[in-house]
């Protein structure tokens, strides 16, 4: 009696360990398309045979998970977090600077061929003021690319802080997982930390590791503990007063730390990179480019005539430093009311005289930009070569790491991934168990019954 | 390695995908005729590119200046030919005048002709251009060169343009070119105010004189208008060569910025065959892997 009824037990242990195996397939399957999931298996134990009578007993469900893959994933997320924050601002960068209107190389050339025209005919007042136009063309297109790669920083820095709050969110969340995982070991928390760990790796960049308490640490690439446990602290984006954009701190309790030139990795590094690096350099080379103009021929202009014979007068009002040269650029005033002291001629050689203006058509071929390394025109075109080329390496960049990502991504997929075919039969092989116990539990029950009836 | 459906579908859509970014690109191309449009689609064909556009705009502007200055050549050239043209008449006057039948009445009307070709040489030297600015004026050019005497009170500078990439060449010539300032030359308009003046006094030996000094004048006059015609020319040798490099500029910045359209279909063609395969691929995919499929 006692063996029959062990075995009742020995088959309800089996159809519910059956139960679990229908469950867990059913529930890969559910979650074939869900960002992040990792596929669960059911482990199935065998009891010892004595003193009882066998059977089996279900463990609680496991995911398929790789430590060292998901580590290496967040890597490459952070990677390619930063290119793709640099690539697409260093494309817009490009455009606003070389895309609206005339290019600062073609308002440089355009000022040239205006001066060699006023060469032809020193006295002739049309052209002398279309080569005044010129410069004041190329003054104004200096002065827009300098708005517009000021622009260009401004939306940076609003991103940066965008991205500031986000990151600050999802340490939050992971801090909130890392609590849930401890109190409750559903793999479905776990994925979604998993998850919570990789968007944040885009964001910041840095590292995760699982402590053997089961919890994860975020630290940045500093050092800084941006997750420990369930306490997170916050990456906060606040006005610095010395660069006029915003700076990032990490801030826990009352402790803030500046970090903002420690990210390494992930958007904020890449917009930091672009705000501060290559856009910062666009800006000094615009300055730098306006600044060498002003100066170089301020100089031969003021050692030359106008129409009046008075020598002395800049074309461009002059510019004390190269910083912020290039929003200050402009004709001098006095130039553009008369023109006629465009100095064209050598000082004392007459109206009709043309040296002044060749004196300044030699500055065409000078190096007197970038510290007497290029000549005006390569300047203006390297500004926008060397954007351009940042760009260039930007995108190789975003696609190697895609590339890399992608990989990654498939080794995932392979291991964590959920195969429908796979559940499928998973779901056909529990059912049959299922079925199988559930006769064994009947011909129990017809043997019960039997014994009961013949007492 | 353990392939998932889901790993399949993702594939097969990145490479739908990949191929529509790719044909997106080629399709702009081929629309645009341009493979080079932003620095970062090839920052060193860009930065080659864009050094011959400046080069090519610098050498428009000095076309511009070219066609001025040989406008302002032409225009000392005409007044040159005037002037020579004057002279010529001048002296068949005086050879007329030299005559011994003519007396002293016919002396003096041919005076007030010889008077009257004065006046016309005089405009001619101090003639202006298109901006108003006298051509034979040297440096001084919004005064007129020559007073009311003929004397030159302008300056002998002469312009300098550009011929080409580092080379430049007078573009004008001062009216000092019609002044003794000139080895073995006289003072040109003088000289008719000199015939003017012995034909008023019925001044035989002045009038002789006056053939010799017409003779000379006309001399130095051919040589000016000689060396205008030798700047002119090096001007329009410079200004076809300046179109040459224009042409040259053109084709290079096309050759790295444009296009190869043949090249450019081909891979289009290509890559929409991959489209189409890859989009038949997803589809098997997707009706093998639906339940309805099965």
């Amino acid at each position: 009696m006692s063996d029959l009824l062990s075995l009742l037990g020995l088959g309800a242990a089996g159809l519910s360990a059956q139960h679990t195996g229908v469950a867990v397939a059913s529930n890969n399957a559910a979650n074939v398309n869900t960002p992040g999931y990792s596929r669960q298996r059911v482990d199935l134990r065998a009891e010892l045979a004595a003193p009882l009578v066998g059977g089996v007993r279900s463990l609680a469900p496991e995911r398929y998970q790789d430590l060292m893959l998901a580590s290496r994933e967040r890597d490459a997320a952070g990677t390619l977090g930063s290119a793709a924050a640099q690539a697409p601002a260093l494309l817009d960068l490009e455009a606003r600077i070389d895309g609206a209107g005339e290019s600062i190389d073609t308002r440089v050339a355009a000022l040239w061929a205006g001066l060699e025209r006023v060469s032809a005919m020193p006295t002739d007042s049309l052209l002398r003021d279309a080569a005044i136009a010129a410069a004041k063309n190329l003054a104004d297109g200096l002065r827009e690319r300098s708005a517009a790669v000021a622009a260009a920083r401004s939306d940076a820095d609003a991103r940066i802080a965008d991205h500031a709050a986000q990151a600050t969110a999802l340490a939050k969340e992971l801090a909130a997982l890392n609590t849930q995982i401890t109190i409750d070991g559903d793999p479905v928390l776990r994925d979604r930390r998993d998850l919570a760990a990789k968007q944040l790796a885009e964001l910041t960049g840095g590292s995760g590791r699982v402590d053997p308490d089961g919890r994860l640490r975020w630290v940045l690439p500093d050092g800084g503990v941006l997750v420990d446990g369930n306490h997170a602290a916050s990456l906060e984006a606040t006005p610095d007063p010395v660069t006029g954009y915003r700076k990032i701190e990490l801030v826990d309790g009352r402790t803030r730390r500046d970090v903002t030139t420690s990210l390494t990795g992930g958007r904020l590094a890449g917009e930091i990179a672009f705000r501060d690096g290559d856009a910062a350099t666009a800006a000094a080379n615009l300055d730098q480019l306006a600044f060498d103009l002003t100066t170089s021929v301020n100089a031969v202009h003021q050692a030359n005539a106008g129409l009046d014979g008075v020598a002395g007068r800049p074309l461009f009002t002059p510019l004390a430093a190269a910083a912020g040269a290039a929003t200050a650029i402009e004709v001098a005033p006095a130039v553009i009311a008369n023109p006629d002291q465009l100095a064209t001629a050598a000082v004392g050689a007459g109206p009709g005289d043309n040296q002044g203006a060749l004196a300044l058509l030699g500055l065409r071929e000078q190096r007197v930009a970038s510290g007497g390394t290029q000549t005006l025109s390569d300047a203006a075109i390297d500004l926008i070569g060397s954007l351009g080329r940042r760009a260039h390496d930007a995108q190789a960049e975003v696609d190697r790491s895609t590339i890399v990502a992608d990989h990654l991504g498939d080794l995932r997929d392979a291991l964590s991934g959920v195969d429908l075919d796979e559940e499928m039969s998973n779901l056909v092989k529990f059912q049959h168990g299922s079925e199988a116990m559930t006769r064994f539990l009947s011909a129990i029950d017809g043997m019960l019954g039997d014994m009961l009836d013949r007492l | 390695m353990r392939i998932t459906a889901h790993h399949l579908l993702e594939r097969s859509a990145g490479h739908i995908g990949a191929a529509q970014t790719d044909i997106a690109k080629l399709s702009d191309q081929v629309s645009s005729g341009l493979a080079v449009r932003r620095a970062s689609d090839d920052p060193v064909a860009w930065i080659q590119a864009r050094r011959e556009q400046v080069r090519a705009a610098i050498s428009h502007g000095r076309g511009d200046a070219i066609g001025l200055g040989n406008d302002q050549l032409a225009e000392t050239e005409r007044a040159l030919g005037t002037i020579g043209g004057v002279l010529s008449e001048a002296r068949q006057l005086a050879v007329q005048a030299a005559n011994s039948n003519y007396v002293a009445d016919d002396r003096a009307k041919l005076q007030l002709q010889v008077a009257g070709l004065f006046s016309v040489a005089l405009a001619s030297a101090n003639s202006r251009n298109s901006a108003g600015e006298y051509v034979l004026a040297g440096g001084q050019g919004l005064v007129a060169p020559f007073d009311a005497a003929g004397a030159f009170v302008g300056d002998a500078t002469r312009r300098q343009l550009e011929a080409g990439e580092g080379a430049s060449a007078a573009a004008t010539l001062s009216g000092s070119a019609l002044t003794a300032a000139v080895a073995g030359g006289i003072d040109v308009l003088p000289a008719l105010g000199r015939l003017a003046t012995a034909l008023g006094a019925n001044n035989l030996a002045g009038i002789q004189t006056a053939i010799d000094e017409l003779d000379q004048a006309h001399e130095q006059v051919s040589q000016a208008r000689g060396e205008v015609g030798s700047m002119m020319a090096v001007f329009q040798d410079a200004d076809a060569f300046r179109v040459e490099l224009e042409n040259t500029l053109a084709g290079r910045i096309a050759a790295l910025t444009e296009v190869d359209i043949i090249d450019a279909a081909t891979d289009l063609a290509q890559r929409t065959q991959a489209l189409e395969a890859s989009q038949t691929v997803n589809g098997r995919l997707a009706s093998l892997l639906s339940p309805a499929g099965r």
